[in-house]
């Protein structure tokens, strides 16, 4: 696997923490599971970037393949947004 | 703003960094003299699969930086100047401090005029839409994303919460924090210049790609490897880099939220002398 192939995803967790920690309010724990539910069913709908292989798709199942910067950035926002507080 | 301001530390900061964008762009330019061809030239579509999967990218970046750093330029400063106009106080001008700074009427917390989908996915639809523009600009240098788009979609987020909640929208990017990012944004964008004006005597020349063979391989190495790819294609299997190019759509994306997020805050909350802490998000 090339280091390509990581470093999105590992962006993407930051830069979704920097924003998470911008988010106001109370994140109930049914919209946490909508939101993670919706950005797997988003990542696999996306499918990987072109000349990656997704680190959880690709190389288990050819053809299959998930945007992981989206489920990345979702992680990172909740976990900003866990930072933050309410 | 008072010129005083710019007095000590900060202004010293500025005029260093302005002095070495300033000498690196004019030495940049006076080298390219007698060495640009007009039009798609045999040169970019030589090199131009070398240095990064996604060729909008390439074309964008590398090939077009000087001119996207000046829209990006263009772009902050023209936010900052709508602020300016619509709200007055955000620069506190001696002349307008005696007056109210325009602002708009508050928008009222009515969730009791939203449907009930749009009471129920309407926060998760922002969270999601803030994703999907991180997305966008993680995958700028193998798809058709970039930091311009990712700004967009990222403000959009921003727009749409104000949209469903009005004053208490969970998105709450401060003007602090806005102009702050775009500032990042575009100092960054200008910086990551540098390395490659220090290795190869070019402005914004791509040290992780380096197609010219111009910098040490440790400073190859170190933009180039975390975004190196293999390139499975017809033709056999090729290791590409985009080098700096994700990081300026980082920075270019930074740039964008801060100028479009300054213009939607204007317009939608207005400016205030009140403290940050009291207003943030519009309250």
């Amino acid at each position: 696997m090339m280091l390509g192939e990581i470093t999105p995803f590992i962006i993407s967790i930051v830069l979704g923490i920097l924003f998470g920690t911008q988010l106001s309010g109370k994140i109930s724990k049914g919209t946490t599971i909508l939101v993670i539910i919706f950005s797997i069913v988003g990542a696999l709908l996306f499918g990987a970037f072109m000349f990656t292989y997704s680190i959880y798709g690709g190389y288990i199942m050819p053809g299959l393949g998930f945007a992981t910067p989206l489920i990345g950035a979702t992680i990172g926002i909740l976990i900003g947004k866990a930072l933050k507080g309410d | 703003m008072d010129p005083s301001e710019l007095r000590g530390k900060r202004g010293i900061i500025a005029v260093i960094a302005l002095l070495i964008i300033g000498v690196g762009l004019m030495s940049s330019l006076e080298k390219l003299a007698g060495n640009v061809n007009p039009g798609i030239s045999r040169i970019y579509n030589i090199l131009a699969y070398l240095v990064a999967p996604n060729n909008l990218s390439t074309w964008v970046y590398d090939w077009r930086g000087f001119d996207t750093l000046i829209e990006t330029a263009v772009i902050y400063v023209g936010a900052v100047v709508s602020a300016l106009v619509i709200g007055r106080g955000v620069v506190q001008m001696k002349h307008f401090s005696q007056e109210a700074p325009v602002s708009s009427p508050p928008l009222e917390y009515r969730t009791e005029s939203l449907t009930v989908i749009l009471r129920l996915f309407g926060l998760p639809a922002a969270i999601l839409l803030l994703s999907y523009g991180i997305m966008v600009v993680t995958g700028s240098s193998t798809s058709g994303g970039g930091g311009f788009q990712c700004g967009v979609i990222m403000t959009s987020a921003y727009l749409l919460a104000a949209i469903f909640y009005g004053k208490e929208n969970p998105i709450r990017f401060g003007k602090r924090f806005l102009v702050g990012i775009g500032a990042v944004g575009l100092g960054g964008y200008a910086l990551l210049g540098l390395p490659g004006f220090l290795a190869s005597g070019y402005w914004q020349y791509n040290v992780g790609a380096d197609v010219w063979n111009l910098v040490s391989p440790t400073l190859h190495s170190i933009f180039g490897d975390p975004f190196r790819l293999a390139l499975h294609l017809q033709e056999g299997v090729f290791y590409s880099t985009p080098g700096i190019v994700p990081l300026i759509n980082i920075a270019e994306a930074f740039n964008v939220i801060g100028a479009i997020g300054l213009i939607y805050f204007a317009f939608l909350y207005g400016w205030s002398e009140q403290p940050e802490d009291q207003e943030k998000g519009g309250k």
